[in-house]
C-alpha cells in the first residue's frame, strides 16, 4: 500500500509518462468512470481496482472497454455506489482541493470532503481518531493536508489505506512539486523521464522558503533529476538551516542570473505582524519577480507560482499575464498531478 | 515494617565515605547499622546475596515530575514512586508545575504528607517560585520552606522578566532556598518543538536555538552572583551553555547544574520521522552538544545526573510533533542508560563517580539527607546488577505513562533490590 508523503515517495518518471498520457486523453475527451463500487467487490475484470486508463496509449489512442461494463458503470455511477476517497482539508485550500476533487470524480470515486470548521474536528476530535472513522467508512484513499509539518506521516500510522499529502504545515507538497515538474519537462520538450533530465539546468526558488512546502518538495525532485536549485529569500525567511543540496541566497541577482525556471512562492502578509520584513514595499523592491529582472535569468526561462498569487507583491503584472508565465498551465496540470498520483496510490 | 536485613558478598561503593570495596552491610531497624566483612546472619535477620552486584545509596533524582494534584491520568504519586523505586530512586524532588501549582504551604504540604502514604519513595516538594509561576509576584518563601519545600523553581515556565528572577533570587537567598531555574529565553523560542538545525529546517518545524538556552543562563548566573543564591541549573543541553557554567563557577558563582540522560546519549536527529517520543525540552541538540556535555560529566563541571521523568499519555503523544507536549518519562531507563553511555566512554568513570553523580551529590546540592550509607543514616540502598542487559519494554513500566525515546533499546545494569528505610520496596527479576 503506497503512501504519498514525500516528494521522496513519487515514482517520477512513471507518473510524468502517465500525466502526458492523461493529458491527451483529457484533449480527446475519452475519460471513462471506473466500474463501481459493486462491480469490484464482485471481481473480476470490470472489478479490477478502478483504473481505467492503463490500457490506452498517448493522446487518445484509447483501446475502448467492453461496452457492457461502460454500460453498467454508467447505470451504477451514482453518488451511492462509487468508492469514496476522503479528501481531509485542515487547512484552506482552493487550487489542491479542486484538483484532487476533479481526480477523484474522473477516477469515478466520491469525494469524500472534510473541512475543520464544521466537522467533529471543531469539536476536539484527535487526528488519529478522525482517520480511523474515515477509515471505518470504506475510504480507498486519504488525502490530507493539515498547517502542521508531520501531520501526514502521523495519520498514515493509523490508515488502512494509502494516505497523500496535500501539505503538511513547512514540510511537503509533493503534489505540487509533480505538477511543477512537469511543467518544466513540458517546457524542456518531454525528455526522457528516466535520465538526470535537469543536469545543467538552473532552477531558482524566490519567496518565503522557510516557511515553504513547496520549495522543500520541490528541491527533492529537482535537484534529484540533476537540476542547480537556488534558494533566495529575504534573510529572516531563508531556512534555519542550510537545505540539502540547495544554493542559499538573500540576493536576488544571484539566484536569477542565467536560471532556466523561475518559482515564486506566495508572501503571507501575517509575516509583516510577525516582524520578519520591514515593509511590502521593501520586500517588492528586492524580490519581486518583474520583466526587468528576468532579464537576467535565460530568455527562454519561464515564471511558476503555486498559487494564489499576489499581483504586484511578489510578481508583477506583465510577468504574471506575459509569455514566460506558466501560472496557468501549472493549474491545469494540477489536475493531472492528482490524476496520476491517485492512480497509482490506488493501484 | 522494616525488617533487619544482611546484604551479604556486595561490592559496597558509597561515595559519601569514599568508600568501594567487597563488604557485607547489616540493616537494623530501618538504618544503616555496620559495614564490614565475612558478618554471619544473626536470628531474625533476612539475609540478601549480593555476589556480583553493587550496594549503594538508594539514587537521587533532583527533576521529577509526579504530575499530582491535577494531572492523575500521566501519573500519580504512588506509580512515578514505584518507577523512582524500579529504577533504583530512593529519594526524589517533585517538580511544582502541576494543576494546580505548587506556590502554597498548604500543597507543598499536602503533597508531602499524601507521598508519605502513597509513594515507596522518599517525595521532596520543590515549590514554585512564583504566584501560579506566572513570572510575576513572589512566593511566600518562608512559608514555603516551612511546610518543607527544598527549593523553588518556575521549571517549566522560565520567569522571562529579569528583575523579576532578581528579586526572587534576592528572597530565596535570605531563607537559604536554592533557585532551581529551566533556562530559555522564550522570545528565542517561541513556536519551536525541537533544536534548530538542518534537521528542524528540513522537517519544516520551527527550531529552538542554543541561545535560548544560553541567553537565560548567562542573564540567571550573573544575577545569582548579585543577589548570592544558590542557583541550580536544570537539564544543561548544549555546548555553550556548558562553558558558561565553568565560566561562572570559576569566577565563583554559587553555581551547580544537572543534565539527563537523554541529552548525553541522544542528538537531534533522533526527532527524524516526527517522533514524538524525542520530544523534550531543552530539545535534543547536535553530536558536539552531546559529546561537550559528556566532558562536563567527566570532568565535574556536571554536578548530577536528574531524569526531568516527565510522563505524558499516548493520546498526548499521538499528536502532530508540534501539538505534543514536551518530556519523556526516564526513572526507569537512568541508571541503564547511564551505565550503558559510561560504558561508551574512552575512559568509563569509575562505578563511584557515576554514584556520586546519581546519588550523593544530587543530595548533596539540596542538602537532603540521603545519598550515603553512613552507619546511623536510614536504610535506603540500591542493589545494582551491574553487569545485566536488558532491553527496554515500555509496557512493563511501572510509570503510568510510555513516553521514552528508548524502547527496545539494550541497557546496562538492572537494579536488583531498593530498600527505603530498610524496606524492600522494589525486588527486581
Amino acid at each position: 500500500m503506497p503512501h504519498l508523503l514525500t516528494a521522496d515517495d513519487l515514482p517520477v518518471a512513471r507518473l510524468l509518462r502517465r500525466m502526458a498520457q492523461l493529458k491527451g486523453v483529457r484533449v480527446a475527451g475519452n475519460l471513462t468512470p471506473p466500474p463501481p463500487l459493486s462491480a469490484s467487490r464482485e471481481g473480476g475484470e470490470a472489478g479490477r481496482s478502478p483504473s481505467p486508463f492503463t490500457e490506452r496509449g498517448l493522446g487518445g489512442e484509447v483501446k475502448p472497454a467492453a461496452s457492457g461494463v461502460r454500460a453498467e458503470t454508467e447505470s451504477r455511477s451514482t453518488q451511492g455506489t462509487k468508492p469514496l476517497v476522503a479528501l481531509l482539508f485542515y487547512e484552506p485550500s482552493t487550487r489542491t482541493r479542486g484538483a484532487f476533487e476533479q481526480a477523484c470524480v474522473l477516477l469515478g470515486y466520491h469525494p469524500l470532503v472534510i473541512t475543520a470548521s464544521g466537522s467533529s474536528i471543531q469539536k476536539g476530535e484527535s487526528l488519529a481518531d478522525t482517520v480511523y472513522t474515515l477509515c471505518a467508512q470504506d475510504v480507498r484513499a486519504l488525502v490530507m493536508r493539515h498547517p502542521q509539518a508531520g501531520a501526514v506521516q502521523l495519520a498514515s500510522r493509523f490508515a488502512t489505506v494509502p494516505v497523500l499529502n496535500a501539505g503538511d504545515g513547512a514540510h511537503e507538497h509533493p503534489t505540487q512539486a509533480l505538477l511543477d515538474l512537469y511543467t518544466l519537462w513540458e517546457h524542456f520538450g518531454m525528455p526522457d523521464p528516466e535520465t538526470r533530465w535537469l543536469e545543467g539546468r538552473k532552477v531558482a526558488i524566490v519567496g518565503d522558503i522557510r516557511h515553504s512546502r513547496v520549495a522543500r518538495s520541490n528541491l527533492t525532485l529537482l535537484t534529484r533529476l540533476g537540476a542547480q536549485v537556488w534558494l533566495c529569500a529575504p534573510p529572516t525567511l531563508l531556512p534555519d538551516a542550510p537545505l540539502p543540496n540547495a544554493q542559499m541566497t538573500h540576493d536576488l541577482r544571484l539566484a536569477l542570473e542565467g536560471a532556466d525556471g523561475v518559482m515564486t512562492l506566495r508572501l503571507q502578509t501575517e509575516r509583516m505582524q510577525q516582524g520578519l520584513l520591514s515593509s511590502l514595499n521593501a520586500y517588492r523592491r528586492d524580490y519581486q519577480i518583474n520583466a526587468e529582472r528576468l532579464r537576467l535569468a535565460r530568455p527562454d526561462c519561464i515564471v511558476m507560482h503555486p498559487g494564489p498569487i499576489q499581483r504586484g507583491i511578489e510578481i508583477s503584472d506583465e510577468v504574471a499575464d506575459g509569455t514566460a508565465s506558466r501560472i496557468l498551465t501549472q493549474v491545469q496540470n494540477g489536475v493531472f498531478a492528482r490524476l496520476a498520483c491517485l492512480e497509482w496510490a490506488l493501484s | 515494617m522494616s525488617q533487619n536485613l544482611l546484604l551479604r558478598n556486595g561490592r559496597v561503593i558509597d561515595p559519601s565515605q569514599g568508600l568501594d570495596t567487597p563488604a557485607d552491610v547489616r540493616v537494623r531497624e530501618g538504618c544503616i547499622a555496620e559495614i564490614g566483612t565475612s558478618f554471619s546472619p544473626e536470628s531474625g535477620e533476612t539475609v540478601i546475596d549480593c555476589t556480583d552486584c553493587w550496594v549503594t545509596p538508594g539514587l537521587v533524582d533532583v527533576h521529577v515530575h509526579l504530575r499530582e494534584p491535577g494531572q492523575s491520568y500521566k501519573e500519580t504519586l504512588q506509580t512515578g514512586g514505584e518507577a523512582a523505586v524500579a529504577g533504583g530512586f530512593t529519594t526524589i524532588c517533585c517538580m511544582p508545575n502541576t494543576d494546580p501549582p505548587l506556590d502554597s504551604p498548604t500543597l507543598v504540604r499536602e503533597i508531602r504528607q499524601r507521598a508519605e502514604r502513597e509513594s515507596p519513595v522518599r517525595v521532596y516538594v520543590v515549590s514554585a517560585l512564583t504566584v501560579g509561576m506566572k513570572g510575576e509576584q513572589l512566593c511566600d518563601y518562608w512559608a514555603l520552606k516551612e511546610a518543607g519545600a527544598v527549593a523553588c523553581s518556575d521549571d517549566a515556565f522560565p520567569i522571562q522578566n529579569a528583575e523579576v528572577i532578581r528579586r526572587a533570587m534576592l528572597a530565596c537567598q535570605a531563607y537559604e532556598l536554592p533557585v532551581i531555574t529551566h533556562c530559555e529565553d522564550k522570545s528565542l523560542s517561541a513556536g519551536g518543538s525541537m533544536h534548530r538545525s538542518e534537521v528542524s529546517a528540513h522537517l519544516g518545524l520551527n527550531g529552538i536555538p542554543a541561545s535560548s538556552e544560553t541567553v537565560q543562563i548567562a542573564r540567571n548566573t550573573l544575577l545569582a552572583m548579585e543577589t548570592g543564591c544558590h542557583l541550580h541549573i536544570q537539564h544543561l543541553s548544549t555546548a555553550m551553555g556548558l562553558e558558561l557554567v565553568r565560566f561562572f563557577k570559576a569566577r565563583g558563582a554559587r553555581l551547580t547544574c544537572e543534565v539527563a540522560p537523554h541529552h548525553l546519549l541522544l542528538s537531534h536527529e533522533a526527532c527524524e520521522g516526527y517522533n514524538t517520543d524525542a520530544k523534550m525540552n531543552p530539545p535534543l541538540r547536535t553530536n558536539e552538544d552531546r559529546l561537550a556535555l559528556a566532558g562536563g560529566v567527566l570532568d565535574g563541571t556536571i554536578d548530577c545526573i536528574a531524569t526531568d521523568h516527565a510522563p505524558h499519555a499516548r493520546f498526548e503523544k499521538e499528536r502532530t510533533f508540534d501539538e505534543a507536549p514536551f518530556g519523556i518519562v526516564g526513572l526507569e531507563t537512568a541508571l541503564g542508560s547511564m551505565l550503558l553511555w559510561n560504558q561508551g566512554q574512552v575512559l568509563p568513570m569509575e562505578p563511584m563517580c557515576l554514584i556520586d553523580l546519581m546519588s550523593t551529590r544530587p543530595a548533596r546540592l539540596l542538602s537532603l539527607p540521603a545519598g550515603t550509607l553512613a552507619v546511623g543514616t536510614p536504610a535506603d540502598i540500591a542493589v545494582i546488577d551491574p553487569h545485566a542487559r536488558w532491553v527496554v519494554d515500555p509496557t512493563q513500566f511501572r510509570s503510568k505513562s510510555r513516553n521514552t525515546p528508548f524502547a527496545g533499546w539494550e541497557l546496562v545494569g538492572r537494579v536488583r533490590y531498593t530498600m527505603v528505610g530498610g524496606e524492600v520496596v522494589y525486588r527486581g527479576d
